[in-house]
């Protein structure tokens, strides 16, 4: 697992400068713009989300010239790689995390804006439990369809989107009151809060599972 | 025994592997063929990198599938079509085996790849084809490991470079209890370095012998038709037809060179055992 994981941070020095310029651009709009909490927490996500992306990409670094098939020699196991793999995006969301905490906090004290921690925890939060959505759906899809997998991500991202947004909208066309949904919402935060976090645990287990077996069957 | 191969068989739309063969301790085992005759595709099965559909795979008297992390750091490994990825530099992978192989000798591996001109911060992407062999063939030779599973490790090499690599072979044959399984298209090389032959032919083990019998009882015999048609056909693997009349590959030269004295008969090399079982007709 060690050396998956040295092997992964090699990789992601690679990386690491697209993160980095995303990271300068981050902090100039939060430092230097008029401050609006919307703005500082769609930063955030992004940040988070594109971390997450650019440590499960690197599974294309292990692919390049047949590279999969070496690297199984190695001594490791197929679902130390799954393991591993997540494992890394893990320690590469936290890192990225801790710093956009530091940065939300600097860029509140520099500008004199009220800090509101609720709404700060909650965003932040939720941005990672985003960030662990999409590498739970990616990895597997990687594994199974190698380059063509960040198409297909990004197909399902865009289907997903499109069928919000049309539910939305002929919702008002549904004999149903949504606006219970949002009351509903507030009285039972916790246990939201809760069902959420575990649908999200069970889903990573799944992507864990799933991806296990595809490298099993996987022949190299 | 470290490794044994029985019956092994895969099967793909246009292929089928039959296999069976071993790697002994102290020994230096080689597998030649043709491109495509399923030398790679067993290896890989070896390595448990592709299923079979029958036989069994030991190594280290344990099934392929079941070996554990300190067993397969007992294994190095050099693949012909792929290796360490373009991204990385020669430092990089010194920090990735140290992580990975408790045995890892980060200074003799520093020390070989200065010898052998790899420069340690250049990217792999901008090495040479023989220097990314190179490469891989001492990585797989820095971690102290029992069984070497070379499959072409000596391809795009130039001469020098790859007398060197062979020394290095033999050298690390030098201490007890350990075996190399080695492929190579150059044939000059296992004659010089392997105890042991299998020959793969279309997915099947076509002959497998010492090489001791292999230069000593082996030989290529020239005769016009008159000679073939009167000569004992025994010990006549394959034969094929030439401008001259026949060669023939035999295994009992000398029993030949006794009994009929007007016939030439030439010493072989493995490219020969190849060529006629390859393109001969076998008896």
């Amino acid at each position: 697992m060690k050396g998956l994981f040295v092997k992964d941070l090699c990789f992601f020095r690679e990386l690491v400068k697209t993160l980095v310029i995303f990271l300068i651009v981050a902090t100039m709009m939060i430092l230097f713009q008029d401050f609006k909490y919307e703005n500082l927490m769609f930063v955030f996500s992004y940040m988070i989300v594109c971390s997450a992306m650019t440590s499960v990409n690197l599974i294309a670094y292990d692919q390049d010239q047949n590279g999969m098939s070496f690297l199984l020699t190695f001594p490791v196991k197929k679902k130390d790689y799954v393991r591993a793999k997540f494992l890394f995006s893990g320690f590469v969301i936290l890192v990225v995390f801790a710093i956009m905490w530091v940065l939300s906090i600097t860029a509140i004290t520099v500008q004199h804006v009220p800090l509101k921690w609720e709404s700060l925890l909650a965003s932040s939060g939720t941005s990672v439990l985003i960030a662990i959505v999409m590498l739970s759906l990616m990895l597997p899809l990687k594994l199974k369809f190698e380059e063509k997998g960040n198409l297909i991500m990004v197909v399902t991202v865009f289907a997903a989107i499109a069928a919000t947004y049309f539910l939305s909208k002929g919702a008002k066309y549904l004999p149903i009151d949504l606006s219970g949904i949002g009351a509903f919402f507030n009285d039972h935060t916790k246990a939201i809060i809760v069902g959420v976090l575990v649908v999200v645990a069970v889903g990573v287990i799944c992507s864990m599972k799933i991806s296990e077996r595809i490298l099993q069957k996987k022949e190299y | 025994m470290l490794v044994k191969i029985e019956q092994l068989e895969k099967q793909y739309p246009n292929f089928h592997l039959d296999c069976s063969m071993e790697v002994k301790e102290g020994q230096i085992t080689g597998l030649i063929g043709q491109n495509g005759a399923g030398k790679s595709t067993t290896f890989k099965a070896i390595l448990d990198l592709i299923t079979f559909e029958r036989g069994t795979i030991q190594i280290f008297d344990q099934d392929c599938h079941d070996l554990t992390r300190e067993e397969k750091c007992k294994i190095g490994v050099v693949l012909s079509d792929s290796g360490f990825s373009n991204y990385v530099k020669v430092k990089d992978v010194i920090r990735m085996m140290k992580a990975f192989y408790p045995a890892f000798n980060a200074d003799d591996f520093q020390y070989q790849c200065e010898r052998f001109g790899l420069p340690l911060n250049d990217k792999i992407k901008t090495f040479s084809t023989g220097m990314k062999a190179k490469l891989k063939i001492l990585a797989a030779m820095s971690h102290d490991a029992d069984l070497l599973i070379l499959d072409e490790p000596t391809a795009g090499l130039d001469v020098v470079v790859r007398d060197e690599i062979l020394d290095m072979l033999r050298e690390y044959m030098l201490k007890e209890g350990r075996g190399i399984l080695i492929s190579s298209h150059i044939a000059t090389d296992l004659e010089g370095l392997c105890d042991d032959i299998y020959l793969i032919d279309q997915g099947r083990i076509s002959l497998h012998e010492d090489i001791v019998t292999l230069t000593e009882c082996y030989g290529l015999m020239k005769m016009d038709e008159t000679q073939f048609e009167r000569v004992d056909k025994q010990y006549i693997l394959a034969q094929k037809k030439e401008h001259f009349g026949r060669v023939c590959l035999t295994n009992e030269k000398k029993f030949y060179r006794e009994n009929y004295p007007d016939i030439v008969i030439e010493k072989c090399g493995i490219d020969d055992v190849i060529y006629m079982t390859a393109k001969g007709e076998k008896r």
